[in-house]
């Protein structure tokens, strides 16, 4: 070894690039890397901000004539809206006043945040609830439920406030109940929040397992009195019929292209925005804009930009963006979304939508592990020589497996249960005009069983999905396990 | 291969960029030959630039001014890749998700054209260096099925895989423990002889430079103190810096002058120093450099004597002394000399330096005068250079008069504030604040009185 290294220093790494020219061209290399990383920055720009900006001006008359943006809307959210906003006026205070109240203990921080958590949550769970229009009580009957409730935890809070003051003078008492205080005080709090879990989470899926096992269930006829037999009737159903292979179809389509497409465009976002210094806190902002906007209204925003304004009568009268950049560059205007159009350029307006509305929460979380690598792999893996490329492939995606692992497998269980974008763009029918529920989903499926008051069959269907998301997210966890670096 | 760094200079910009004055220099104008073959060690406090030094000479930051030659090539505008370097982290940066052979071949798969080797030269040369580090046994794991000690060999490894010209060490052992350390960096000193490659090597334990240094470079502040064989630094301190830093224990400084060729600690003429004009001294003696003698002409009032074994360290005060302790040490068989709480010593010449009082630099006196010159013959021979820091010399920042001035504006700034809000100035509560912190023994007395209540508690709970 002694000698091979003695020998071998001087002719395996002289370095070759004693000339100027390369020395000079190594120089100017790094300005050059800048070049793609602008171009992708203002290509995000470009892409994220124009139909966000376009849902704000609502410039497009097409899109007020399609019933979000008319006048009624409002009127709709107003009791939930209000509701939240009283319940979010209670619990600040509510929590603040807790925390004045008991500044003479030294544990209150988690009891606050209990106390203001429980508050939010039935907030959420109340505008969930009322959002329901199946739901047999009157919005107002709900502002009182939650009001009761409300009531009745902070009611429960100031006794028990009571009671550690009057034992505060006493040591010894205090100290034997301490431990088993600490527990009633840790389900006291989360009282709230369990009793709405159990309402609006358990019992329904408790209710759908039912209702999936009862053959022809239908909730109107259990009202009128009559009984199901217990059996798989269901199930059948659901196989058999027409439209449900399609729906599934198209959800594995769409999923299965649209993960691997959002993840990679994502890392690559996320890599590129890592790598610059200045603005990215602006660009950072940009990329996560579509996370924070209405899906549905951005869905109509994509269906105008792609559309054409009566092709189905002859001659279109106005044609979306889209097709006039085509146009502009001396290509043929493609029918996408309307009356007669295929049904792999309807995909690939969907793809291009999922994926863009995708990218942000991917981008978040992989840029966020980004930032936690530390630095020091990659000057080591620069004394070692490693090109940009194999640094990426050997270095980052490694370090960065977890998270990739983790956006995947989230990305898998959102794809499955895709609707709303097709919503969006295609509207309730589920396919462009003429040519109705040819882009349904299974979530869409189950909608549309629903709607036919036909909840036996729709249960079933949702346990179907539920079945194939599970065993997706096994064989995704099984994967992970192997090829994740921990 | 021998290292040439030429006017090298770094300085961090401020965050604020426009901000000449808080921008921070880490290396100012550094000259250093390193002989080939050498390892040599960087030895400085912590902020004194080393590392910064070392990361430069690596290519993984670049130089302000100043030109970095490896023999007569110049690496200066050169990629980390291109200049033939293996560098170990101060925490080894071992891909995590890589075994330790993936790691050492890593640099390996790197190579690109004529120098790639094929896969059985690359794996026949991760052994190679994996025996060389005596770490072949465990390839197939990951790092962080590794002790540290074995990490770091394996970082060692992957640095020697594509034989360097250069090896580059920061800080290696300081995340090892006490034992680890002393066998890893004879492990080091084994490495760097078997390879014969130039080594440089950062650290802040002057001990551990010393003992594995070939040649070791004292830092302060981003400035050369001083360069030279271990031994002979230790031996000739060129400034009391120097001699301060290296030395376990530390070496004893005392304020004293020197009148008519003899040298004053106190009011006590405690050695003939011939050839020394009259001034101010500060007078560093090491803990070897005291006789224990009833009739010695220093003495000092003995506070404690710690046995360790062969040695023993008598601690004692003395009141020209800068620091409130004394440490010597002397051998067992004098300790019949202590008489109750003062001890007399007389000293060793050779381990007496002087240094002015202004300057810090070195006063030589009688031997030390010739010594010093056959030093500088020997270090010549030997085709060394010998550099010390000349001028003044560099000031820890809150040493300045100037930065004294500046704190009283920002406490005046912060009372205005504050008197906005109408509350007092700042300066005034914190004493206030700082008193029963500094009441201790008070506190077990309060707590007293609660002692039987917690019998009760513990009787309740049963």
């Amino acid at each position: 070894m002694t000698e091979e290294i003695n020998g071998n220093i001087i002719q395996d790494t002289q370095p070759q690039e004693t000339n100027s020219l390369r020395a000079r061209a190594r120089q100017y290399a790094p300005v050059l890397c800048w070049i793609p990383i602008v171009v992708l920055c203002l290509l995000g720009v470009v892409l994220f901000l124009f139909p966000i900006a376009n849902v704000v001006v609502a410039s497009d008359a097409r899109l007020t004539g399609y019933g979000v943006f008319q006048g009624d809307w409002l009127s709709g959210l107003k009791t939930p809206v209000i509701v939240t906003l009283i319940l979010a006026c209670v619990c600040l205070p509510a929590g603040v006043t807790a925390a004045v109240l008991k500044k003479y203990r030294t544990s209150l921080g988690w009891e606050i945040l209990a106390v203001t958590v429980s508050f939010g949550l039935l907030a959420t769970g109340v505008g969930q609830a009322i959002w329901l229009n199946s739901m047999s009580f009157a919005p107002g009957t709900f502002s009182i439920l939650c009001i009761v409730f409300g009531s009745v935890t902070l009611l429960l809070s100031g006794i028990e406030m009571a009671i550690h003051m009057a034992l505060v003078a006493d040591n010894a008492t205090r100290a034997l109940w301490k431990s088993e205080f600490n527990h009633y005080k840790g389900w006291l709090y989360l009282l709230p929040v369990l009793v709405l879990l159990g309402i609006f989470t358990v019992w329904p899926i408790f209710n759908t397992i039912r209702m999936a096992f009862l053959n022809g269930y239908k909730s109107l006829d259990e009202v009128g009195g009559q009984t199901f037999t217990f059996g798989i009737e269901n199930f059948r159903s659901v196989m058999r019929y027409r439209g449900f292979l399609t729906c599934l179809g198209n959800t594995m389509l769409l999923t299965v292209i649209t993960v691997p497409l959002s993840t990679m465009l994502a890392l690559l976002v996320a890599v590129a925005l890592n790598s610059i210094k200045p603005l990215r806190r602006l660009f950072q902002t940009i990329f996560f804009l579509p996370y924070v906007t209405n899906a549905i209204a951005i869905g109509m925003v994509f269906m105008a930009m792609f559309q054409m304004v009566g092709a189905d009568v002859g001659e279109p009268t106005s044609i979306g963006i889209i097709n006039r950049v085509i146009v502009a560059f001396g290509g043929k205007r493609i029918n996408w979304v309307n009356a007669g159009s295929g049904y792999w350029s309807n995909m690939f307006v969907l793809i291009i939508y999922i994926v863009w509305n995708a990218l942000p929460f991917k981008i978040l979380v992989l840029l966020g592990g980004l930032q936690g690598v530390n630095k020091q792999y990659y000057d080591a893996a620069k004394v070692d020589g490693a090109s940009r490329l194999r640094t990426f492939w050997r270095i980052t995606v490694p370090l960065l497996s977890p998270m990739i692992a983790y956006v995947v497998i989230t990305g898998f269980i959102g794809g499955f249960k895709e609707y709303s974008s097709i919503v969006g763009i295609f509207g309730d029918t589920m396919g462009p005009i003429g040519d109705a529920g040819r882009l349904n989903t299974m979530v869409g499926f189950i909608y549309d069983c629903i709607s036919g008051n036909d909840q036996g069959r729709a249960s079933a269907a949702a346990l179907i999905l539920f079945a194939i998301i599970f065993v997706v997210t096994m064989i995704n966890m099984y994967v992970s396990k192997k090829k994740v670096h921990y | 291969m021998k290292v040439v760094l030429k006017h090298l200079t770094k300085i961090f910009p401020s965050r604020d960029k426009k901000d000449k004055s808080a921008e921070v220099v880490a290396v100012n104008d550094f000259n250093l030959e390193i002989p080939d073959g050498k390892l040599i060690g960087l030895l400085g406090p912590s902020g004194c630039g080393k590392s910064t030094t070392l990361f430069m000479i690596s290519g993984l930051e670049e130089p302000t001014s100043g030109r970095i030659y490896f023999g007569d090539d110049d690496v200066t505008a050169l990629a980390p890749e291109n200049r033939g370097i293996g560098l170990v982290f101060q925490n080894y940066a071992l891909y995590p998700h890589m075994t330790v052979q993936q790691n050492i071949l890593f640099p390996l798969q790197n190579l690109k054209g004529e120098n790639r080797l094929s896969k059985e030269d690359m794996l026949k040369r991760a052994n190679e260096a994996a025996r060389l580090v005596q770490i072949g046994e465990y390839m197939n794991r990951k790092p962080s099925e590794l002790s540290g000690g074995q990490q770091q060999r394996v970082a060692i490894a992957r640095a020697l895989v594509k034989m360097p010209r250069v090896l580059l060490l920061d800080e290696p052992l300081s995340n090892l423990d006490a034992r680890l350390r002393l066998q890893t960096r004879e492990e080091i000193r084994r490495i760097q002889r078997d390879t014969q490659i130039t080594t440089i090597f950062v650290t802040h334990d002057q001990e551990e430079a010393m003992s594995i240094s070939d040649f070791i470079v004292v830092m302060k502040l981003g400035v050369i103190m001083q360069t030279g064989k271990p031994q002979w630094v230790y031996d000739d301190p060129a400034n009391l810096f120097v001699a301060k830093f290296l030395g376990t224990p530390p070496i004893n400084v005392f304020r004293g002058r020197v009148e008519g060729g003899k040298l004053y600690i106190g009011e006590e003429n405690v050695l003939d120093v011939d050839g020394v004009e009259d001034q101010e001294v500060f007078v560093g003696i090491r803990p070897e450099g005291f006789i224990l003698d009833k009739e010695g002409r220093m003495t000092c009032t003995v506070s404690g004597v710690d046995v360790m074994g062969r040695d023993v360290s008598v601690v004692s005060s003395n009141e020209a002394a800068v620091s409130p302790l004394v440490r010597s040490i002397i051998s067992s068989d004098e300790m019949g000399n202590i008489q109750g709480t003062t001890a007399s010593f007389n000293l060793k010449p050779h381990k007496v330096f002087l240094f002015n009082k202004e300057t810090e630099e070195r006063v030589r006196f009688g031997e030390q005068v010739a010594a010093h010159e056959r030093m500088l013959e020997e270090m010549r021979a030997e085709g060394q250079d010998y550099t010390t820091h000349e001028g003044p010399l560099p000031r820890e920042q809150d040493d300045k008069p100037k930065e004294e001035v500046a704190v009283p504006e920002k406490k005046g700034l912060l009372a205005k504030v504050k008197s906005l809000f109408g509350k007092k100035p700042a300066p005034a509560q914190a004493p206030v604040e700082e008193i029963p912190a500094e009441e201790p023994p008070q506190e077990p007395a309060a707590e007293e009185p609660d002692s039987p209540e917690e019998t009760t508690d513990s009787e309740a709970k049963e």
